[in-house]
């Protein structure tokens, strides 16, 4: 009895840590797209994300069954209820990788619009964390899994910087109607990335979260802390 | 039997064999001697008794006497006789009650027990004669009692009792039972000693032999036993010597087989992992705790925690399910390709090895890709030479004011033709210098530079472009002067081509004792972190359709690349440089001195 349910758990750990790749492959796919304005790319993460709510839904059913005839205690119960909130976290981010997809999806069959910086770094930012996210599950590292939240902050600021460089673009850009409603077009695609990206650092947050609730049982949510500890 | 000692179980048999030796034979010894000493002593009883019946009937009668007096008389005989024979003679009337008794005063014989009940009493009453063995209360000791029934003339009918003791008899069997206890005690106390002395004996290399076994056991072979006592014992003792030196010849041979195995793992650039039946891994390679970055190592984890790849853990599963081997090509962390190979373990697990492909894919990517560049970019213009070679074919075309313009563009495609192949076989030239190794000289740079600006006067006046050059008037490098000229010319010309009209280059230089490392700075949209690897390869192009159209062929950079590291310096770049938020900084560095 004691044996199969370790095997369930350990079982329950690998498709989190199944889904964890794909939906990480997924976003690196989705900004790489987006950088190389790469559609077979774009095209393949909109493909790719339904293996992912399947694993969701895999998960979703391991877990009920653990919960159902095991009645788990302790850190057990803490990981298999941690396991259904990442999943779900994760299946935001993929959505997410989805939608930058597709956005690339169109900017790709558009002349691109001037080369950005911020938005390398955000993506680098985006990508940092969702990786730290990922490898403080994996190693069970509570203080890495609550660093997440100091890069929040400056993947928001790389955000901002994005919105305002493209503001100013549209305001500037010439007033020949149509070369201006491309513009606004490309540049509102853009935003909506760099949205997403911002969005998938807050989710990313998040996963730290529920690791810190699985491995020390606290609950970091919410709460202000303070890193200079 | 486990936690007794040998010693004791030694003594403990000997004991036993001598008790049951000892003791059975002297057991029964003393049954037959204490039953035939009774015997003998009933028959004397006997014998006594038919005297002193003997006596009575010779005595003058004490019949026709009062009978108390006679009573008394027969008593005070009685008492005669006893002390004469030193036994005691109890006369019993027929009812029970003692008439006269040697050991008793008269006066007290009437207050004595009825002696109806005595054994003796009942068997001689029955019999005529008998016998009994007993504890006299009356005189503290055993005593045989012999009866027998009297009926004369001259005394008083009843019974006649003597009653002697039995001390000679119950001494004698004392004595024979002292003596056996005593040759026991004195045996056992022998054999105990005999015992301790064989055990000694024995026990001395049988704990030999168990200290050279653990010795052994603990891994150190170098002991040797050497035992002398019994054949057995030396040859037991030679064959844990032989034993001791195979163990260690093959422990030895097994210990320099694993370090050789050991030795080839870890000089391998290849990733080694071993994986359990349970399909956790049981050993690395260092390669592999590089590849997979495992702090502080990958044991005991899974692949899937350890690579995050769906891909590997997906085969080590198939693997570890029964398939014989799997070759996979595997992407991890975005850059490195490996060719993972993974072959089952017959005895369950799997060896799973990282081959590093990425140099190879990254080799045949840049080939493919100079094929079609090296196609796209001469067919372009190639097309357009045969289309409109093709219209002045006609000839009343050739007589029209237009030919005068299609032939122009016939040239200027042919020259860009001519620039490509040109360019093409400077490359080549560049590379082969490269492998030659070109003498080098000392050249003044700024000089170059100065010649290489002014070819690029005509361009930068079009757009408008000013030089910020913050170059030393002289400044002297080892290298060659026309490849020089065509790095700062290539180099100058991208920075034009990409900078907005009416911005500014900067060119300047840092010296160092050894090194000069020069800087040409830009205002222009800068290039993406992603391209930046790449745009030296030839025909690379950041933004395909503006540098065409811009009239580059594709090769400047890579021409700057092969042409300085030719001079045995090095290039590199910088976008956006350091403190700026675009624009682009291409550095590279030559020697001062000859290597």
């Amino acid at each position: 009895m004691e044996r199969h349910f370790i095997k369930e758990l350990d079982d329950l750990k690998m498709t989190l840590l199944n889904m964890a790749a794909l939906t990480r492959r997924a976003f690196e796919k989705a900004t790489q797209a987006y950088l190389n304005r790469d559609e077979a790319l774009a095209r393949s993460v909109v493909e790719g994300d339904r293996e992912i709510n399947n694993l969701e839904l895999k998960i979703d059913q391991i877990v009920l069954k653990l919960l159902a005839l095991e009645q788990p205690m302790a850190r057990d119960l803490r990981f298999i209820l941690g396991a259904t909130k990442i999943s779900k976290e994760l299946e935001r981010i993929a959505d997410q990788a989805v939608n930058i997809a597709e956005r690339s999806l169109f900017l790709c069959q558009h002349p691109p619009l001037d080369h950005l910086p911020a938005m390398d770094q955000l993506i680098e930012v985006a990508d940092a964390m969702l990786d730290a996210a990922i490898t403080s599950f994996v190693e069970e590292n509570t203080q890495k899994a609550i660093r997440i939240r100091q890069m929040d902050d400056i993947a928001d600021k790389y955000t901002l910087e994005v919105l305002q460089t493209l503001i100013d673009k549209m305001v500037k850009s010439t007033p020949g109607a149509e070369k201006r409603i491309l513009n606004t077009r490309r540049a509102v695609q853009t935003i909506i990335i760099s949205r997403c990206l911002e969005r998938v650092g807050d989710l990313a947050t998040n996963i730290g979260e529920h690791v810190a609730f699985i491995v020390e049982a606290i609950n970091i949510k919410h709460q202000k802390i303070d890193f200079d500890e | 039997m486990k936690s007794i000692r040998f010693r004791t179980q030694l003594m403990l048999s000997f004991w036993i064999v001598v008790i049951m030796a000892l003791c059975i034979p002297a057991f029964y010894i003393y049954q037959t001697l204490e039953k035939d000493i009774y015997k003998e002593a009933n028959a004397h009883a006997f014998t006594q008794l038919d005297f002193i019946h003997w006596l009575l009937k010779e005595k003058p009668d004490f019949v026709k006497n009062q009978a108390p007096a006679r009573f008394e008389r027969l008593d005070q005989w009685c008492k005669k006789v006893g002390k004469q024979l030193n036994y005691r003679i109890t006369v019993v009337a027929a009812g029970g009650r003692v008439i006269a008794d040697s050991d008793v005063a008269y006066d007290k014989i009437k207050s004595m027990d009825n002696h109806a009940g005595r054994e003796e009493i009942i068997s001689a009453r029955k019999y005529g004669k008998a016998s009994s063995i007993r504890y006299s209360i009356t005189l503290e000791r055993k005593l045989i009692y012999a009866a027998k029934n009297i009926n004369l003339a001259n005394a008083p009918s009843g019974v006649l009792r003597v009653a002697i003791p039995l001390s000679t008899v119950e001494s004698r069997l004392g004595y024979f039972s002292r003596q056996f206890w005593g040759i026991l005690l004195v045996i056992f106390i022998i054999s105990t000693l005999l015992s301790l002395f064989l055990a000694r004996r024995l026990e001395k290399p049988i704990l030999d032999i168990i200290e050279a076994a653990t010795t052994i056991g603990e891994g150190n072979y170098e002991k040797q036993l050497d035992i002398e006592t019994g054949v057995e014992f030396s040859q037991l003792s030679a064959g844990i010597n032989e034993m001791s030196t195979k163990i260690q010849q093959t422990v030895q041979q097994i210990i320099e087989q694993k370090q050789e195995l050991e030795a080839v793992l870890e000089g391998m650039v290849e990733g080694v992992m071993l994986l359990d039946k349970h399909g956790k891994i049981k050993a690395t390679n260092e390669a592999l705790t590089w590849i997979a970055k495992c702090v502080p190592s990958c044991v005991g984890r899974r692949p899937m925690e350890v690579f995050l790849n769906p891909e590997i853990a997906e085969a080590c599963n198939q693997i570890l399910k029964g398939k014989d081997a799997i070759k996979q090509k595997v992407e991890i962390d975005n850059k490195t390709i490996y060719e993972v190979n993974l072959v089952k373990i017959p005895e369950g697990g799997a060896v799973v090895v990282f081959h590093d492909i990425s140099e190879l894919v990254r080799l045949e990517k840049v080939r493919q890709d100079f094929v079609a560049n090296v196609s796209h970019e001469l067919r372009t213009p190639l097309t357009s030479i045969k289309g409109y070679a093709e219209t002045l074919q006609d000839k009343k075309f050739r007589a029209s004011d237009q030919s005068e313009t299609f032939v122009k563009t016939i040239v200027k495609n042919a020259d860009q033709m001519s620039n490509i192949v040109n360019d093409l076989l400077e490359l080549t030239k560049l590379q082969q210098q490269q492998r030659e190794m070109t003498r080098l000289s000392a050249i003044d740079a700024a000089a170059c530079f100065s010649s290489a600006w002014e070819t690029c006067i005509p361009m930068s006046n079009e757009k408008k472009i000013s030089i910020d050059n913050r170059l030393p008037e002289a400044l002297p490098v080892m290298g060659d002067k026309n490849s020089l000229i065509q790095v700062f010319c290539n180099l100058l010309d991208n920075a034009i081509a990409h900078s907005p009209p009416d911005t500014a280059i900067s060119v300047s230089a840092e010296t160092t004792t050894e090194a000069v490392t020069f800087k040409i700075i830009d205002e222009g949209s800068g290039i993406p972190q992603q391209h930046q690897g790449r745009i030296f390869e030839r025909f690379y192009r950041v933004d395909k359709e503006r540098s065409r159209a811009s009239g580059g062929t594709g090769l400047g950079l890579s021409i700057c690349k092969n042409a300085v590291t030719g001079m045995g310096g090095k290039l590199w770049v910088k976008s956006p440089p350091d403190g700026q938020s675009k624009g682009s900084a291409f550095y590279f560095s030559l020697n001062r001195m000859a290597s």
